[in-house]
């Protein structure tokens, strides 16, 4: 264990890192030089075209894009008192997906499909919330296996969808459902929803953060120390689905961030929810545009799913700390 | 004023009646027991004391104010159960854990002042954890999860303490340090206990007074003086007790 505020400094420095890395690499290499130039608004043509509108976009939807999914991860895994709960688990990006793919075999844009993605999450939460509450209570194992089957459910439709469509919109309908960046453009820059969004849930999960300590020790034990559950149940709920909508709309379902993240860091710092939640939006979003930025890159000019590099990293990253944290208990 | 009291209280375990017309009166100051048979519903009538489920019918009073008025955070404030099963889904440590007692008394944005951590340590030493402060709790034993507890309802300091089971899990030297500690605390500060128990040696050694569960939602209440003896513990256990004396105490044995 690390103190958590040296961590949460070395995370920002990272994140600081993994941007100038991102802009920097590609198929027209950037000094750092370049890239300040640029930011500063000079350099030549070609320099602000590649930085200000494909580079600089991407890095920015996906360092957002990991905030968001490992906050709701966070948020999911404390609701659901289950560390093998992500923010998919409860069929948000089941019912995006169903929505994405609609308009994939329609033959829509690319914003109808973020818009069409986005209704199917939105009915995707109101299933699950209206049949997980029905009459009366409404319990972690009860809202659990609701999702889990409505996830299943929409899991037949997609693979439905799949087995129907033509070849030539296949690809693009896969690589939406590994995750995908690699359809963002500049105007993503001036959207404020997924900053908005990110940055309000942050700020909401701080406020609960004391709660949300408090929930990891049981719901009964939460009454007792003064929490209603009913009104944190809703809002972690809702706050978790809202976060991972949005991120699914943009970037397709991007596996593991979620799940893998939040775990990470109470491994290195802390399960305190105060700095469990900034740490895990800037861990997770380090994570996935170090992940883009390899997956665009490794092969190119043949581009990868992002979803496929998070996997590649995350998976040894999270062995390793594991393994370390059952080392010191050993040796304490 | 009592700290808590009772009218015509109702409770109902499915269709099993565990309380019908309960009435109690706890002043400052008293230790409170609970006794009965398993599944006779002590747990649940500690619960319902502490408005974490409802009653059939009757009121509960907190300093004269109906509960259902009262918001969970203003119950905390004045009401602490100590819970005889403890979760912990993701790890935390000994430290961080007690000091969650402190929430009822903070706001949503305040973090723990310095006098707040006093509170969790001093609660750590009365339980004697002091030296496992930093330890994760999902590595401790059953009696040392049990006093963690403990020391998180200390650190909650309501003046109001509902025990379920308090000397679970603990080894003699510990259940007779906490009892006698909490006890006397409430009686000096003119806080209350209301604990459930499973030995009627502690009920007799600390409770003033005894609320007895046979099981038919028949109760009865009173001082222990009165209510311990042979026949009303032959019929709540369903088993024949005799009473004998040892310095000067009643001491109960099973036949």
């Amino acid at each position: 264990m690390f103190k958590p505020l040296t961590i949460l400094v070395l995370l920002i420095i990272l994140s600081i890192a993994s941007f100038l890395f991102a802009l920097s690499v590609g198929s027209l290499p950037l000094s750092y030089m370049d890239i300040l130039e640029v930011l500063k608004g000079g350099g030549s043509d070609i320099t602000q075209t590649v930085i200000l509108e494909l580079r600089l976009p991407r890095a920015y939807v996906a360092f957002l894009t990991g905030g968001l999914l490992s906050l709701a991860g966070m948020l999911m895994q404390v609701l659901l008192r289950n560390p093998l709960a992500d923010p998919y688990i409860l069929g948000v990006s089941g019912g995006a997906s169903v929505g994405a793919m609609l308009a994939i075999s329609a033959g829509l844009v690319s914003s109808l499909i973020s818009v069409s993605a986005f209704i199917g999450a939105l009915i995707s939460i109101l299933l699950v919330f209206g049949l997980a509450h029905g009459r009366g209570s409404w319990n972690p194992s009860r809202l659990l296996l609701t999702g889990v089957v409505i996830a299943a459910g929409w899991g037949a439709i997609i693979n439905f969808i799949l087995s129907v469509s033509p070849d030539q919109s296949l690809k693009g309908m896969l690589f939406w459902l590994m995750g995908d960046l690699s359809y963002v453009q500049a105007d993503h820059l001036s959207d404020p929803s997924m900053p908005v969004i990110l940055i309000a849930g942050l700020l909401f999960s701080l406020m609960l953060a004391r709660s949300l300590n408090i929930l990891s020790h049981g719901e009964m034990q939460a009454s007792v120390l003064g929490i209603s559950l009913k009104p944190i149940r809703l809002s972690l709920f809702l706050l978790a689905s809202v976060l991972t909508a949005t991120a699914v709309t943009k970037a397709g379902s991007i596996g593991f961030v979620g799940l893998i993240v939040p775990h990470m860091i109470r491994l290195l710092m802390s399960s305190d929810h105060r700095w469990l939640a900034p740490a895990s939006v800037l861990a997770g979003g380090s994570l996935l545009l170090l992940s883009d930025t390899i997956a665009r890159t490794i092969i190119a000019p043949q581009q990868l799913p992002t979803g496929v590099i998070t996997a590649f990293i995350g998976v040894p990253l999270f062995l390793y700390l594991l393994n370390r944290g059952y080392r010191q208990q050993e040796l304490s | 004023m009592s700290l808590l009291s009772t009218s015509n209280l109702n409770i109902r375990i499915g269709n099993t009646p565990v309380c019908h017309k309960l009435n109690i009166t706890c002043e400052a100051g008293e230790v409170w027991g609970i006794l009965g048979r398993n599944g006779k519903g002590k747990t649940t009538l500690l619960h319902t004391l502490a408005g974490l489920r409802p009653s059939v019918s009757g009121e509960i009073l907190i300093r004269e104010n109906n509960i259902l008025e009262l918001s969970r955070k203003k119950i905390a404030r004045q009401l602490g159960v100590l819970l005889q099963h403890h979760e912990d889904s993701f790890p935390a440590t000994v430290l961080e854990t007690v000091i969650t007692g402190r929430h009822p008394h903070l706001n949503n944005w305040q973090w723990e002042s310095p006098s707040d951590w006093e509170c969790a340590h001093q609660a750590l030493s009365t339980v004697q954890l002091s030296h496992l402060s930093e330890r994760p709790i999902n590595q401790l034993s059953g009696g040392e999860r049990q006093r963690v507890a403990i020391a998180t309802l200390i650190t909650q300091n309501p003046d109001i303490m509902l025990l379920d089971e308090p000397n679970s899990h603990l080894d003699l030297k510990y259940q007779i340090q906490l009892l006698n500690q909490l006890c006397q605390q409430t009686r000096a500060q003119g806080k209350t206990i209301i604990m459930t128990l499973h030995d009627i040696n502690l009920a007799a050694r600390y409770c003033d007074k005894l609320i007895l569960l046979p099981g038919d939602g028949e109760t009865l209440t009173g001082t222990s003086k009165e209510l311990l003896n042979e026949s009303n513990l032959h019929k709540l256990y369903d088993h024949p007790i005799s009473r004998i004396e040892s310095d000067g105490y009643p001491v109960f044995i099973t036949k």
